[in-house]
């Protein structure tokens, strides 16, 4: 067996992710967070390649005579501007991959391909990946395999995010100049990781340069961003700090009465307002060679009015510290703690009610890790995780003063999770590996608060109510406990070929509640309680690998069945605001999802794609007294059964690049307006049964170019110039489809009844062009 | 790169980006209907005021405007002591309860039982009308309602605003109200002296701002008068009020059950058009198929006490001189004025 570190030369940090390959072999192995990397093969002489984003791939004569050690330290990459990996697994390959139901296609640059609003954003390419979508432009996040936006665990730095976009999903919460990797688990969800149902999304933050002060920017027609990094003390401390804000508001505003000229804008969105500024910072400090502590914080401020229709405000606080410790050779910890607080406001500017309802959520986490690898062919984790959900009280004002919406204010609840793993990675022959983990979590509604009691037999309902019973802060109201297997294991067909199972069993013990045809900022975090217990899906994976030509070409096909419990779903009429009784307005439900992703790519040459096609359907079922539809199975409000992408770049030169981008997918379910009968003299519109009907398909296509320096003739390219730029240049949307975001009904003032309104947020073809620096 | 070339670049884009307007938009859109249509509608009740009682039987369609009745059905009430009386078929679709055997009375229940050409049998969920009755004192005040124009201007209209002061029973069960305002007005047509045409005088009746849906429930409120409720707006047309306008204001007492109902109506009719709204959703009413329960069956059959008042507006109400919109010499004729029994169909 060889095995060894992999480790940054110039931090002299493990590096967690890098791939260790033996081309002759067409076997890889990853490294582990403390930078260990481990791989079976028999005695001979051999090519190894280990390579890291951003880093020099290193290449290795080695002999093999027996078991033993090979250290490797890597050199960081000379600048290539703004390159960011999307890298879905990083762990060993498409085909090598123990974990099912993860993607090997990485984009290796995306900022040659087209970006929306002119900057890269992650959260928007992973929808291109298969089984990744998304309900429209405008929806603040994506849907895996089906599932709703809340059932995904992103992670920044270790710390949950809630809301990882900024503008409705225009531009993502990620700085793309702070930003190192990412990963993301679709399928075999590792141990490690739980409270949500769907995916992982673990994104890790980039750390400030220990060799040189340096400075990072962009400037687009909406958004502009600015970054600068370097040492604070010599080899032992960093700091990265970086800030963006957008100026689309002030381009909106241009369309309104101003003083000097006046864009030619619809009067919606003249009279709109979107906007955010954001910023990061981070601080590495080296406390010994086996000792390193890791801070970063962010925080952002978000506000969006739609016309005098609707609108949102938003802020993200962030924060996360982390101590990593080799606390032998074999021996590893990572203890960290992560926050989020997260407020949002929704508000309807206009009218006798305008009104503004406030929420908040905070969201605090402790982490335990602990990672051994001194048993051959195993590699063994274990670990605590404490997460703590705090609601604040959920407000409602009048908008402003000639409203007559009566201020108010909504106790809200909360709740502990605490989860321990642990889990081993067994290489059993070189050809077979098996992913053996285990979380056992428990969950407890906390007080303060109130809980009201119902009539048995009876719906839940205000007029059922029989008793109250009151909680003292912290006291346990409702306790679930879980147990989730997670079981994985890899076949190697043929070196270039290979067959995954995996079974899965997650937990989500906070439920997203929407009350609109879409999820929004503004939606409510409800822990589980007595009457709404924790979500639970069990997830069936088969998948097969196949190489061609060399890995040139990667092609997948993954099958998976999830079955689901305990989602919510709310009542007809449901009054999700300003509710103390939130309980009368949802019900639980069960689903279902199945699907199949297929996926080819070109990794190499100067054409390169990826093109990706998922049909999945998800169906919800809602019985008993508050049955839905009869109580039989029906759509749920994320079942897009088709999902087209196709991405294609062609390389300009060294560093330009041309791409394009085509998406197609089925448009979401929605309840519609189908006829209309009279009572009396009122006209009643019928609607149809809950999600029976769709809206339009999504369609749409981006194209873009990245010009680097070398492609303008009249430049002297200096190699030794400091001075580095580039400008991409997108045409977002280029059809000018009008894709929905949103479907709501308004009655005009000369109809007796409402009209199906689609609201899309992007309603024309957006050029963008940013110009990128960096000294 | 020059910097000449990025500012023409920037400029290029930036006046393109704005040329093809940087848009959100709303825009209308429709679902297909087919699934929708021939279901039945029941619309109808019985009350404490004495019949006969109207009931209506229809079938949805799926194009929204069209009603198709239902002939031949055969609806039998039924009451709390067992009593039965058979509605008589009038029209084509409508259908009467003379109240020979079952008349309404307060706290007494009451159900239908209807039974369609095809067989399928269907029953309303035994409903009781309430004992409460409610008595209004109405009257209108003039006012004006902004109409905004296609040009976006906002124009101000001269209006009659309906207005009910409410006095509530003094009694421990909860109270469920709801209004509704009926207009009635008469004008003569322009003279055309045309013996083939004679000039006719019409007399027509209209409710006032039937989407309105004006409720009041008495666990939401510790009040025992509701004063200066407006109940609705009757806007300024010449000819409806050259001759006297009189009004109807008629509040019914119901049950809960029926007050949820139209809270729910009211709900999906007046959602404010943001898509914070609460999800649309199928009104359910009090009617079902008696072997299929799953069978979606629209409307209500009501059980409820009613109190009428009245007023009438006459044009010396308004601070202006309103001439006679249909004669001969007048500067302005409405259109109305040529079409009189066209509007009294």
């Amino acid at each position: 067996m060889l095995s060894g570190n992999v480790t940054d030369e110039a931090t002299d940090e493990p590096l967690h992710g890098a791939t260790v390959y033996i081309p002759e072999l067409q076997q890889s192995a990853v490294t582990d967070s403390a930078g260990y990397y481990s791989i079976t093969i028999l005695q001979g002489e051999y090519l190894v390649r280990y390579q890291f984003l951003r880093m020099i791939t290193v290449e290795e004569e080695i002999i093999i005579y027996s078991s033993g050690e090979f250290n490797v330290t890597m050199q960081e990459q000379e600048f290539n501007f703004d390159e960011i990996i999307v890298e879905v697994d990083r762990f060993g390959g498409n085909v090598r991959n123990v974990a099912t139901g993860v993607e090997v296609v990485t984009i290796t640059n995306l900022e040659q391909l087209p970006v929306l609003m002119g900057e890269v954003n992650v959260i928007q390419s992973l929808k291109s990946l298969t089984g990744v979508g998304s309900v429209g432009d405008g929806a603040t996040g994506y849907n895996v395999r089906g599932g709703r936006e809340d059932q995904n665990l992103i992670l920044m730095d270790g710390a949950p995010v809630l809301n990882s976009t900024h503008v409705l999903g225009l531009f993502s919460i990620y700085n793309p100049d702070v930003t190192e990797s990412y990963s993301l688990f679709k399928g075999h969800m590792p141990e490690r990781f739980g409270g949500h149902l769907s995916s992982v999304l673990d994104v890790k933050m980039k750390r400030g340069s220990d060799q040189e002060f340096k400075v990072k920017g962009g400037v687009g027609l909406f958004a502009g961003r600015l970054m600068a990094e370097g040492p604070l003390i010599k080899d032992k401390t960093t700091f990265l700090i970086a800030g963006r804000t957008s100026w689309a508001g002030w381009i909106l505003n241009m369309g309104g009465d101003h003083k000097h000229f006046r864009l030619p804008l619809n009067p919606d969105v003249a009279n709109s307002t979107a906007g955010f500024y954001d910023f990061n910072v981070k601080v590495n400090h080296r406390l010994n060679p086996k000792n390193s502590l890791n801070l970063s914080a962010y925080g952002s401020k978000d506000d969006f009015r739609f016309s005098d229709n609707f609108g949102y405000g938003w802020r993200n606080r962030i924060a996360g510290l982390s101590w990593r410790s080799e606390l032998s050779d074999n021996l590893f910890l990572d203890l960290s703690a992560g926050a989020n607080q997260y407020s949002s406001s929704h508000f309807t500017p206009s009218g006798v009610d305008a009104f503004q309802v406030e929420n908040g959520v905070g969201n605090y986490k402790l982490k335990t890790h602990l990672l051994y690898i001194g048993l051959d062919n195993h590699t063994l984790n274990a670990g605590i995780e404490l997460n703590r959900y705090h609601n604040d009280d959920e407000v409602i004002k009048p908008y402003h003063e000639t409203s007559a919406v009566a201020p108010g204010r909504v106790e809200k609840d909360h709740g502990q999770a605490l989860a321990f793993y642990m889990g081993d990675e067994i290489d059993i022959t070189p050809g077979l590996s098996l992913s053996l983990g285990i979380r056992a979590s428990t969950f407890s509604q906390l007080g303060p608060g109130q809980v009201f009691g119902y009539e048995e037999g009876m719906a839940r309902s205000q007029q059922s109510v029989t008793d109250t019973t009151h909680y003292t802060a912290g006291e346990r109201i409702a306790t679930y406990r879980h147990l989730e297997p997670r079981i994985s294991t890899r076949y190697l067909v043929t070196p270039s070929s290979s067959v995954r199972l995996s079974y899965n069993r997650t937990v989500q013990h906070v439920h997203q509640v929407s009350n609109s045809a879409t999820s929004t900022p503004a939606d409510i975090r409800q822990p589980a309680t007595e009457y709404l217990p924790p979500q639970s899906a069990n997830n069936y994976t088969v998948g097969y690998n196949q190489n061609l030509m060399d890995d040139l070409w990667e092609t997948s096909l993954e099958l998976y069945y999830r079955d689901l419990d305990n989602l919510v779903e709310y009542v007809d009429f449901a009054e999700l605001f300003m509710n103390e009784h939130l309980e009368t307005e949802l019900v639980s439900a069960k689903g279902r999802s199945q699907g199949a992703e297929f996926s080819v790519n070109k990794t190499a040459g100067t054409w390169t794609g990826y093109l990706s096609y998922t049909y999945v359907r998800t169906f919800v079922r809602v019985s008993g007294e508050q049955a839905v539809n009869r109580g039989e199975w029906f759509p749920s409000g994320y079942d897009q059964p088709h999902n087209l992408d196709l991405i294609v770049k062609r390389r300009l030169g060294e560093k330009s690049a041309f791409s394009f981008n085509f998406t197609w997918h089925t448009g979401r379910p929605i309840t519609g307006l189908v006829s209309s009968y009279r009572d009396g003299t009122t006209t009643v519109p019928v609607f149809s049964d809950r999600n029976d009907k769709r809206i339009p398909d999504y369609v749409r296509l981006d194209i873009s170019f990245t010009i680097a320096e070398n492609i303008w003739k009249d430049r002297v390219v200096d190699p030794d110039r400091r001075y580095k730029d580039t400008m991409n240049i997108t045409f977002f949307n280029v059809l000018g489809r009008k894709n929905a975001f949103s479907v709501f009904y308004q009655r005009p003032s000369d109809a007796v009844i409402p009209k199906a309104k689609k609201l899309s947020v992007l309603g024309a073809m957006i050029p963008s062009v940013t110009y990128n620096f960096s000294f | 790169m020059k910097r000449q070339q990025i500012q023409q670049i920037i400029n290029g884009l930036f006046i393109l980006m704005i040329g093809l307007g940087m848009t959100g938009c709303i825009e209308e859109i429709t679902f297909d209907t087919e699934r929708s249509a021939g279901q039945l509608v029941v619309d109808g009740g019985i009350t404490d005021q004495p019949g006969p009682h109207k009931l209506q039987l229809s079938l949805t369609s799926g194009n929204n405007t069209m009603r198709e009745p239902v002939r031949g059905a055969s609806v039998v009430i039924t009451d709390g002591d067992g009593n039965t009386e058979d509605y008589i078929e009038l029209e084509d679709g409508t259908y009467l309860l003379m109240g020979e055997t079952v008349q309404g009375e307060r706290g007494q229940s009451y159900s239908v039982e209807i039974s369609l050409p095809d067989g399928k049998q269907y029953r309303s969920v035994p409903e009781t009308i309430p004992l409460a009755v409610a008595k209004d004192s109405s009257y209108f005040e003039l006012g004006t309602v902004d109409e905004r124009q296609s040009t976006g201007r906002i124009v101000e209209r001269d209006a009659v605003m309906i207005y009910a002061d409410t006095e509530l029973p003094d009694q421990a069960e909860p109270v469920y109200l709801k209004w509704e305002v009926e207009s009635m007005y008469g004008f003569r047509e322009t003279e055309r002296n045309n013996p083939f045409n004679p000039t006719q005088t019409c007399n027509l009746s209209q409710p006032v701002e039937p989407q309105k849906i004006t409720l009041f429930a008495s666990p939401d409120s510790d009040t025992k008068t509701i004063e200066k409720n407006l109940l609705g707006i009757k806007e300024y047309v010449s000819h409806e009020f050259y001759r006297p306008h009189h009004f109807s204001v008629i509040v019914s007492s119901i049950t809960e059950s029926r007050y949820e109902y139209w809270n729910q109506v009211d709900e999906i009719v007046n959602s404010t058009g943001t898509i914070f709204d609460v999800p649309p959703a199928v009104v359910k009413g009090n009617v079902f198929n008696v072997d299929d329960e799953n069978e979606q069956v629209f409307g209500y059959f009501e059980t409820a006490v009613v109190d009428t008042s009245r007023f009438h507006v006459l044009r010396s109400d308004f601070p202006f001189f309103i001439p006679n919109p249909c004669g001969l010499n007048s500067l302005y004729t409405h259109d109305a004025c040529d079409r009189c029994s066209e509007l009294e169909e």
